[in-house]
């Protein structure tokens, strides 16, 4: 048997060990689940996109803070706990860089619309093409900086269904540009996977005795 | 073929390499702690697949060479045992590379 010590795939290994769970799967979900449920809030309620999603903002701060509870209660309690080294707090620095370029850009694409709205709302594929690059780009980078490649599919995933969404909205079958439809699906599979890791997680790793936490040195 | 005097010197290197990080499970743990800052003793179990007492038994050994810092502390009244290398057990665990990669890269063909 040869075995090479490779601390490169060693760091991964550990660093992955706490994605394990699935909590963050299921976050993810639920927020994309806001991309289905503003929309509904838009025809139903009379409210703006933008009041639509601001009143969304309570349900994911409240999924947020359950996922930070069950890492503390669930993860923590039976995977043990570490502090990531140096070089992937950088790589973390980078991501959250990239994250708020995103939100920075995607704020000034709303008030572009906001102010030009009418003119661009003609040109139907440019919300759909804006969304799956962001969405793409978004998990790509998650992916590769967290080493967690079923992000990957997450963002493949989106950038397949928003234009079937977008196409089905264009011949009238949906409404909100298959919105509620493409999130629903999209939210609905990454909560699943998001579950059955966390089932899967549940089983391999069962709670340990105050002795194993606390060791005997 | 003979075996020459110089790569005789390089081969008993090999005797100088440090044999509190050179055996195996100790080895594992110090390369776990090496890439992270730090890591409970769960965790460091859970990683390197040791039993609770091997695991004890190594990180005791490491604590007594100066390699391994271990903190006790209570995290939600459950007690939980802090383990991170210390300076000296970081350069030790460079210096190991090394040797173990010159050793390698001398060994005659």
């Amino acid at each position: 048997m040869h075995k090479t010590l490779d601390l490169k795939e060693l760091e991964k290994k550990a660093f992955r060990a706490t994605f394990q769970d699935g909590l963050w799967d299921i976050l993810i979900g639920l927020t994309l689940l806001l991309f289905m449920v503003a929309p509904l809030y838009v025809s139903r309620y009379g409210f703006g996109d933008f009041w639509s999603s601001i009143l969304m903002l309570p349900i994911y701060l409240v999924a947020f803070a359950l996922v930070k509870v069950g890492k503390n209660r669930i993860t923590a309690p039976r995977l043990g706990t570490m502090k990531i080294g140096e070089g992937r707090k950088r790589k973390l620095k980078g991501l959250n860089i990239i994250l708020v370029l995103i939100v920075i850009l995607g704020i000034i694409a709303g008030l572009i619309v906001f102010r030009h709205g009418p003119a661009l709302r003609r040109m139907n594929w440019i919300f759909p093409g804006v969304i799956c690059f962001v969405f793409m780009f978004t998990f790509s980078f998650a992916a590769v900086l967290l080493n967690v490649p079923r992000f990957l599919f997450y963002g493949t995933m989106v950038v397949i269904l928003v234009p079937i969404g977008e196409v089905l909205f264009l011949q009238g079958y949906v409404a909100h540009h298959g919105y509620p439809l493409v999130f629903g699906i999209t939210s609905l599979v990454i909560v699943l996977t998001g579950i059955a890791h966390l089932v899967l997680f549940l089983q391999k790793y069962r709670l340990p005795t105050a002795e194993e936490n606390h060791g005997s040195n | 073929m003979a075996v020459t005097d110089a790569e005789n010197k390089k081969i008993q290197s090999i005797a100088e390499i440090d044999r509190l990080i050179h055996e195996p499970a100790r080895l594992m743990i110090a390369a776990y702690l090496y890439v992270v800052e730090s890591a409970d003793f769960l965790f460091i179990m859970r990683q390197t697949g040791l039993t609770k007492g091997n695991l004890s038994s190594h990180l005791s050994k490491l604590e007594a060479g100066g390699y391994v810092e271990i903190k006790k502390e209570l995290v939600h009244k459950i007690p939980r045992t802090f383990l991170s290398l210390t300076p000296a057990g970081r350069q030790a665990f460079e210096a190991y590379q090394q040797s173990m990669k010159q050793f390698l890269m001398d060994l005659p063909a």
